[in-house]
């Protein structure tokens, strides 16, 4: 029974013009997104490859400890062009810094123009957000007091018919040809991003696409239901239309303009910098104050070559023990500074943090924002998710940290010198020279000058210079969240969306039973 | 012709739809006023701060050569009508940087006000929001069933009996849709200029005043292109459900998708400025000096050759600044061409064409961005030329211009340093600026205007069955 009157109300909603225009437009946009998505996300890959290669290149070529900067690069989420959220805001790096603070997130590829961050762009769960939503709400608003008006609900009734089965084929009925349409436009768009060879999808990506599908005719059910529950509980489709239409404005574009803009303005100013210029100012004082204490050896000795970078060479036996006893307790004090930046920054930026949460969480009072903020969490492109990678940074910064403690790295001549042990100083008997031969256009000095050149091109081909990192902690740990995991974040929202949509259905069941067809 | 008008006045101030409309502006432009009430609040401590920032950079200066090393930095403050229409101001630059110090004499333009990088982009709840996207869907909502509810009822052939013809009763009609969304539009208006004004947030003053003026007109176009729309699709549509389905179909394609969509072309079809190429060229011209020895060698040692290797120094990087100033105006006449041809892209709706034409005429948005990227380069060329004629008054001086430490020795008191005077943004440059956006939204409102006509001319008078 149920099915013959479904049946009905789907062939006469697909021969609509209303569905074939917004069918059209939607998978038209969807279209745009999809093309325009994938190609951005192959330039992502190809910075995100640049970036892996330049962090190995880097690695290679380091010979001292100083200039190895680790860093953890995470590769484009490819579900982010369904959903984009804050995938492409920063955050897609971490660089991991021994006197930096912490772990600090950063943005791949080319820098941001400003000018563009004004603008809003579009992606999937946008046009199904706006055009689809629209759809259900235009067939759904005069399903019930449109057919009383045009009389064909009384001769529907007159038929030995339950109600209840009227009001669920109905339903049934408006969302199979909402899902059409949806379904029609998300294997299009599946199918553009497959077609490109950068996108990988493993099999949990192929379950949260999923999931995001269900979740979007879900979505469109709710918003049917709920243009029903108005349908069954007025008499003319005029009135409906105009409370629908003003419900869809407000709980949609009104809600999600003024969102993001009441968050906003609570936010406090940035103190961070000066923290830390407080901060960086008490280490240099404590080390100045180390140097007071454990003067270094005469200038002579400390005469070395900087050869790029943190790098120096030919240096003084003298010097050099004395620059390791020197880092040896500098790079504990960077280490504290930097520990204690980290912890102030994660306090200072929740304001900035929980203001983008702020808009996540409230996105429950809407319907459609609620949608979106679910297929955010789906497509893991929320702040949330960034943050787990952040997170996953430090926690291998505290491991690399280990790594070059248990090689006594700070307290070795390792961490500026690639000199061998060997190896003769610029200045062979400091004390022996007189000032006049310590001035650098003196013979002394440019007889020592080119001695450096020869040992320079010695040294290019000298393996012993070599940093051996064989041992060094890689990263490899899976930062990504479950899928168990974003589907307990979704609980509130997911509970949210079926009390409403079962909600609606009674409703709409109930208004319906005692509908009065004349 | 007036008959029509005052009956549907009347049936306006009555109907559920009007009322509903009315409400709907009020509550939104509510809205609107707390939310600057809130960032007025902020923003004017942050301005305070970064003017003082600013004027500590000039006070840092005590002679030329300190003048020469200094980096200013030039303030763009806010305009006050961001209420109006925020044009950008979240996110675009705020700060100039600019030293006259030769090789480093390219300026940047840099954002020091708070952003929030992680937010979603978004848009702010401004008048011009609230005009092109709630007042264009009022505007259909009023309008959808103007003829085809007339003829649905019957009444339609009973009005045309009248000696009147179809094209007045649509002026009519869409005068008093005008008149009763103009209506509520001023009340939302002014519940904001209430809110604001209570809160001292801003100060009814001539200009503010001025450019509440703009924004109605803007807003009298736009609302007369909508009507006409609804009005003409209303005489053409077989059924007042259809003439609305159609309409609100176009809206929001027009109005919502179709600039959100402008965004993915012109992100992609103009290539991302590469900064780092202005970096490595500036390491790479310091290297290869460096190489060939070709040294700043300290005051007193120079003296001997009369400064022989500084005055090639500084003739290289004359040369080398060349290079990176055209690099620098590529990259950023790079970025505004990309916010541009978004911008273009989404002339494509009316509602970009609405904000274009109040943007260019309160002075705000990409015109007021590239006016002060131009006046950022002007004001470098004002401080060298400061420099330059407080060095020749000087004969003990070198005279290698804007190179530190080889310039005169003389004493300078910074308030004798010309400041920014700010942007000098005439109306008619920032409409002239805006050209394509205003002549847009007027021929627009016009081809709606003969949409309308030619369709109730044609329309049929009764119901085809």
């Amino acid at each position: 029974m149920i099915w013959t009157l479904a049946r009905k109300e789907l062939l006469s909603n697909l021969l609509t013009l209303r569905l074939g225009i917004t069918f059209l437009f939607a998978v038209g946009l969807i279209a745009l997104t999809s093309i325009i998505g994938s190609m951005d996300f192959s330039q992502r890959a190809a910075d995100y490859d640049d970036r892996v290669r330049d962090v190995r290149h880097d690695l290679e070529k380091a010979t001292v400890f100083a200039e190895v900067g680790p860093h953890v690069v995470a590769r484009p989420d490819p579900l982010s062009i369904f959903s984009r959220g804050v995938d492409r805001n920063g955050g897609q790096f971490v660089w991991i810094g021994i006197d930096w603070v912490g772990a600090s997130m950063g943005r791949l590829g080319s820098a941001d123009n400003n000018l563009m961050k004004s603008l809003v762009e579009i992606d999937f769960v946008a046009v199904v957000m706006l055009l689809l939503s629209f759809l259900a709400v235009v067939l759904g608003f005069d399903a019930v007091c449109g057919e009383r008006e045009s009389g064909t609900l009384r001769q529907l009734l007159t038929n030995p018919v339950p109600r209840g089965a009227v009001i669920w084929a109905k339903l049934l009925g408006g969302t199979i040809s909402l899902c059409l349409p949806l379904i029609v436009a998300f294997g299009l768009a599946v199918l553009i991003i497959t077609v490109n060879p950068d996108v990988d999808l493993g099999s949990m990506e192929w379950l949260r696409l999923g999931l995001l599908l269900l979740l979007s005719c879900l979505f469109l059910a709710q918003v049917f239901a709920m243009s029903l529950v108005v349908s069954t509980h007025t008499r003319s489709p005029s009135t409906s239309l105009v409370i629908c239409l003003f419900g869809w404005l407000f709980l949609n574009i009104g809600f999600d303009s003024a969102l993001p803009s009441l968050s906003r303005y609570g936010v406090q100013e940035n103190t961070f910098q000066q923290f830390l210029d407080e901060l960086r100012a008490e280490r240099d004082e404590a080390i100045a104050q180390w140097e007071a204490n454990n003067p270094p050896p005469p200038d002579r000795y400390m005469r070395a070559i900087e050869v790029g970078g943190p790098r120096i060479r030919y240096g003084h036996p003298r010097g050099y023990e004395w620059r390791a006893r020197r880092n040896a307790y500098a790079l504990e004090q960077h280490l504290d500074s930097a520990r204690r930046g980290h912890q102030f920054q994660m306090v200072n930026y929740a304001p900035l943090a929980r203001e983008v949460e702020l808009v996540d969480e409230w996105a429950i009072l809407s319907p459609f924002t609620n949608y979106r903020a679910l297929s955010k969490q789906l497509a893991r492109s929320t702040l949330a998710h960034k943050f787990r990678l952040r997170q996953a940074g430090h926690d291998y910064r505290d491991t690399y940290i280990d790594y070059l403690r248990g090689h006594g790295a700070f307290a070795s001549r390792r961490w500026f010198t690639d000199d061998p042990v060997d190896q003769e100083p610029l200045l062979t008997d400091p004390e022996s020279l007189t000032p006049e031969m310590l001035a650098s256009d003196s013979p002394f000095m440019q007889a020592r000058m080119a001695w450096v050149q020869d040992q320079e091109t010695l040294a290019a081909a000298d393996s012993r210079r070599q940093l051996d990192l064989t041992s060094m902690p890689r990263f490899g740990v899976d930062w990504r969240e479950p899928l168990s995991q974003t589907l307990r974040h979704m609980t509130p929202g997911l509970i949210v969306l079926f009390l409403l949509l079962g909600g609606s259905t009674l409703l709409a069941i109930h208004g319906f039973l005692r509908y009065d067809p004349q | 012709m007036t008959e029509v008008l005052l009956h549907q006045l009347h049936d306006h101030l009555k109907s559920l739809r009007f009322q509903a409309s009315l409400l709907a502006l009020l509550l939104f432009f509510a809205v609107n006023g707390t939310l600057y009430m809130l960032k007025t609040d902020r923003v004017d401590h942050e301005v305070e701060r970064l003017e003082a920032e600013s004027s500590r950079r000039y006070e840092q200066v005590d002679d030329l050569s300190s003048a020469v090393s200094n980096v200013y930095s030039l303030r763009l403050g806010p305009l006050g009508t961001e209420f109006i229409a925020e044009g950008g101001s979240n996110w675009f630059a705020d700060s100039g940087f600019v030293s006259p110090a030769t090789g480093r004499g390219v300026t940047s333009i840099d954002r020091r006000g708070a952003t929030n990088n992680w937010m979603d982009r978004f848009e702010v709840l401004d008048w011009a929001l609230i005009a092109r996207v709630v007042l264009s869907f009022l505007a259909i909502v009023l309008a959808y069933d103007g003829l085809s509810g007339e003829r649905e009822t019957g009444t339609l052939s009973l009005l045309l009996t009248h000696p009147i013809s179809p094209v007045r009763i649509l002026v009519g009609k869409f005068l008093a849709h005008l008149l009763a969304l103009l209506a509520a539009l001023v009340l939302g208006m002014l519940v904001s200029l209430l809110v604001l004004s209570l809160s001292q947030s801003i100060i009814l003053s001539a200009e503010v005043a001025a450019a509440a003026g703009f924004f109605a007109v803007g807003c009298t176009l736009y609302c007369a292109l909508f009507l006409l729309l609804s009005l003409g699709v209303s005489a053409l549509a077989r059924t007042s459900a259809s003439s609305l389905v159609i309409l609100v179909l176009v809206w929001a394609v027009l109005i919502v998708a179709l600039p959100q969509a402008a965004y993915l072309i012109g992100a992609h079809a103009v290539p991302a400025a590469d900064w780092d190429r202005l970096d490595d060229h500036e390491e790479e011209i310091a290297a290869s000096l460096s190489r060939k020895g070709i040294l700043l060698r300290g005051r007193e040692k120079g003296r001997g050759d009369d400064y022989s290797l500084e005055r090639e120094w500084a003739a290289r990087m004359v040369e080398s600044e060349k290079v990176e100033v055209q690099m620098q105006r590529g990259f950023q006449d790079l970025e505004t061409r990309q916010y541009e041809l978004t911008r273009r892209m989404a002339l494509l709706s009316p509602g970009s064409a609405f904000q274009g034409t109040i943007e260019a005429m309160l002075g705000t948005g990409v015109v007021r961005h590239s006016a002060f990227v131009s006046a950022t380069w002007q004001y470098l060329d004002t401080l060298r030329d400061f420099i330059r004629a407080r060095d020749a008054a000087d004969p003990g001086s070198p005279h290698i211009l804007f190179v530190a430490d080889y310039v005169s020795d003389q004493l300078v008191d910074h308030r004798d340093i010309p400041r920014f005077a700010g942007l000098d943004l005439s109306f008619a440059d920032s409409v002239g600026q805006g050209w394509l956006s205003v002549s847009l939204l007027l021929l627009e409102a016009l081809a709606a205007f003969f949409f309308a006509t030619w369709a109730v001319l044609r329309a049929p008078v009764v119901m085809r069955s």
